[in-house]
């Protein structure tokens, strides 16, 4: 996408992110049908095709664009996030499948429970499987299913598939296809995850300037504004990290780097969503403010990114 | 605290040992559906152990104290045999220990600026009957650490005084038989201006605001109270040993926080060694870093208690015990996470639980940066 059209869609995206992402964000907790109408909001505004193709090596964005995209995204609400970019999987398994995986959803790893797409009304879904010759991707089925509630992101469709049973291959997918559709996952975390770091700051600061005590802005006293200093040193480390796996325009990203970067961001992700319910005190603690919501998202996001990476250094 | 008789070494770890039972049968089973519902059960309502603990803290010629295992004998409970206990119960679970009945922080309040008549009757009234929870009120929407901020009213009139305003952050706030409530007779003379108060609960004026909701903790029931035109007769006005309010005023939160902070250091303990504990019998890890982590955690705490026990000035070894285990009991459940991996996030685990309440105690009853504040202001190493 060129500068100008990009400029425009990062408005509306912005908007997007205001006006529905964040202000769903609680609701989407307790309540998942608020993902569908945030998705139908997504069509609304013409996104739908774009997040589909975020990942597709020559369509509308360049690297560095789906960064700012799903940086955005994450700002908004990670879990939601995750809902609206869920169709982009596919289409990257697909492309790199060079096979169309219509019908089912589709469950990027075996030995993980994030199901992209909806299951509820389906008993089968598509898998990576090992086999002899490599990996293929299979129709499987399964008897049941159980929902996972993890402490954050909750309303992602987290569940356990029981009595998978193979019914047939669909295509065989070379190893290299298989773990750059594993760094795609891998970048959407990463990516979702500096958004969700600078929303926090963002927010941990506004309150720094705003709440009153001892007679002056907590800002000025050096124990909070050294705590801020240090977030924001983390962040740029993290991000730093994170561009440096960008270079690539066509988004084949460099396998070493996303490690690299992963491992980054995982080193920080705690201290900067401790501190930042940390600067808002017992108010932090409430859920009156999204800071205790984040911080309990930001383990799931965490174990998500180190699950990944595990699985891609299995799989190297 | 003066003790006449002191517990031998033996009945200590008898007192310990029932203290982990009731933690073990009644808290930790109870733990996932407190968190849910932000109730106590009856069955630990009901169960001995409970009224045992709620007066623990009272002193014996108030009728409370420490029963020695075995025998129908008192003695007053020290700050160590406290801690000691606290740590089991946090063990646990540490929201439903902070929602457990008992004076909390008002029973240092109360003892350094009580009148004889006011301690008989709230410091008497836990081994009177059982399930009487006190609650203490400084902290307002805009005043936390920073008392001097608080905006609560207090205007003389006739017998008394009327109060106006709102708290929060209250523990049991929604349990409490009463409340000690401080509030300002001039915002503009600062913490000068303080009294507290002895607010009953079925006093006119006052009632139970909002329960607040939380990250973790839910057992605490932390609420908000409101004082709309409330009296308070000139009897519940805290005046000290010299007959002085403002001395009730000034020093009654430092009072509660000093013997508080040692309290809340062994919830954080307790938590970590939750943490350890699960690790090594249900997953066979058995790290040795976290134990010495634990254990320095715990010594820290005792020696704080010990301090306080004895008199001597205790503030900095608090604020020590408070600034190290508040991130120690993070530190451990993190670990915990990362070594179980994602069946530790599933709600309802003992790993998320502890994860949203440990971080609590390095926000309340002082925040980690304010103990750091006192740590400094009070350096001086041995």
């Amino acid at each position: 996408m060129n500068g100008e059209d990009f400029n425009e869609f990062l408005c509306q995206l912005e908007k997007f992110k205001v006006s529905c992402l964040a202000k769903s964000s609680r609701a989407f907790e307790i309540d998942t049908s608020v993902a569908p109408q945030v998705m139908i909001k997504a069509k609304e505004l013409g996104f739908d095709e774009l997040f589909k193709g975020l990942f597709c090596k020559n369509e509308f964005l360049t690297s560095k664009q789906f960064a700012l995209v799903m940086r955005l995204i994450g700002e908004g609400d990670p879990g939601l996030g995750f809902m609206v970019v869920l169709p982009a999987l596919r289409s990257s398994l697909e492309e790199r499948a060079k096979v169309l995986l219509p019908d089912y959803p589709i469950v990027p790893f075996n030995n993980y429970s994030f199901v992209a797409g909806e299951i509820n009304d389906k008993s089968c879904a598509y898998f990576v499987n090992r086999n002899e010759g490599g990996l293929e991707v299979t129709l499987s089925s399964f008897s049941s299913f159980d929902e996972i509630r993890y402490m954050g992101l909750r309303g992602v469709p987290f569940k356990r598939l029981n009595k998978v049973t193979k019914i047939e291959a669909i295509t065989s997918i070379p190893k290299e296809e298989y773990l750059g559709f594993l760094t795609d996952i891998s970048m959407l975390y990463q990516a979702v995850t500096l958004g969700l770091f600078k929303a926090s700051i963002n927010y941990a600061h506004e309150y720094a300037k705003e709440r009153i005590a001892f007679g002056r802005p907590i800002m000025q006293f050096q124990a909070i504004s050294q705590k801020l200093a240090g977030m924001a040193i983390n962040y740029e480390k993290a991000n730093d990290c994170f561009e440096a796996a960008l270079v690539n325009e066509k988004k084949c990203f460099d396998i070493a780097m996303v490690k690299q970067s992963q491992d980054c961001i995982v080193s920080v992700i705690d201290e900067i969503l401790e501190d930042s319910v940390q600067i808002l005190g017992g108010h932090g603690y409430l859920e009156d403010h999204p800071v205790e919501k984040w911080m309990r998202d930001s383990q799931v996001l965490k174990m998500l990114i180190c699950e990944l990476g595990r699985t891609m250094e299995y799989e190297q | 605290m003066n003790n006449n008789k002191v517990l031998r070494d033996s009945d200590l770890m008898a007192l310990r040992d029932e203290t982990h039972d009731f933690a073990k049968c009644y808290l930790r089973v109870a733990a996932a559906e407190s968190d849910l519902t932000g109730e106590i059960p009856k069955a630990i309502l009901q169960n001995e152990m409970a009224d045992v603990l709620s007066k623990a803290y009272v002193p014996l010629r108030y009728g409370g104290g420490i029963k020695i295992p075995g025998s129908n004998e008192r003695v007053e409970c020290s700050s160590q045999i406290s801690i000691l206990l606290t740590e089991e119960l946090a063990w646990g679970d540490p929201g439903i220990t902070c929602g457990l009945p008992g004076p909390s922080l008002t029973f240092p309040v109360l003892l350094a600026h009580g009148s004889e008549i006011q301690k008989e009757k709230y410091l008497g009234c836990f081994s009177k009957r059982p399930n009487v929870w006190g609650a203490f009120a400084t902290t307002e929407n805009g005043a936390g650490t920073d008392t001097s901020g608080i905006k609560t009213r207090a205007v003389k009139t006739n017998g008394g005084y009327i109060l106006n305003g709102t708290k929060c952050f209250i523990t049991n706030g929604a349990r409490a038989d009463f409340v000690i409530v401080f509030a300002t007779l001039d915002p503009s003379l600062k913490q000068f201006g303080h009294r507290a108060f002895i607010v009953e609960k079925n006093t006119s004026g006052f009632s139970v605001g909002s329960t607040e909701k939380m990250m973790g903790l839910r057992a605490g029931c932390i609420s908000e109270i409101v004082l709309n035109d409330c009296f308070v007769p000139e009897e519940n006005v805290l005046k000290g040993p010299n007959g002085k309010a403002y001395e009730a005023g000034i020093r009654g939160p430092s009072a509660a926080w000093g013997f508080f902070r040692t309290e809340v250091s062994a919830i954080s303990v307790g938590i970590a060694r939750a943490i350890y504990d699960e690790l090594r019998e249900n997953y066979g890890i058995d790290d040795q870093n976290l134990k010495r982590e634990v254990e320095i955690g715990r010594r820290l705490c005792r020696n704080a208690a010990c301090l306080h026990d004895s008199g001597q000035p205790a503030d900095y070894a608090v604020s020590i015990a408070k600034a190290f285990t508040a991130q120690l009991s993070m530190r451990v459940c993190v670990k915990g996470i990362e070594l179980v991996g994602a069946e530790s996030l599933v709600e309802g685990h003992l790993f998320e639980r502890l994860y949203r309440a440990a971080k609590a105690f390095n926000i309340l009853e002082g925040s980690g940066e304010i103990q750091r504040e006192h740590i400094c202001s009070h350096l001086k190493l041995n």
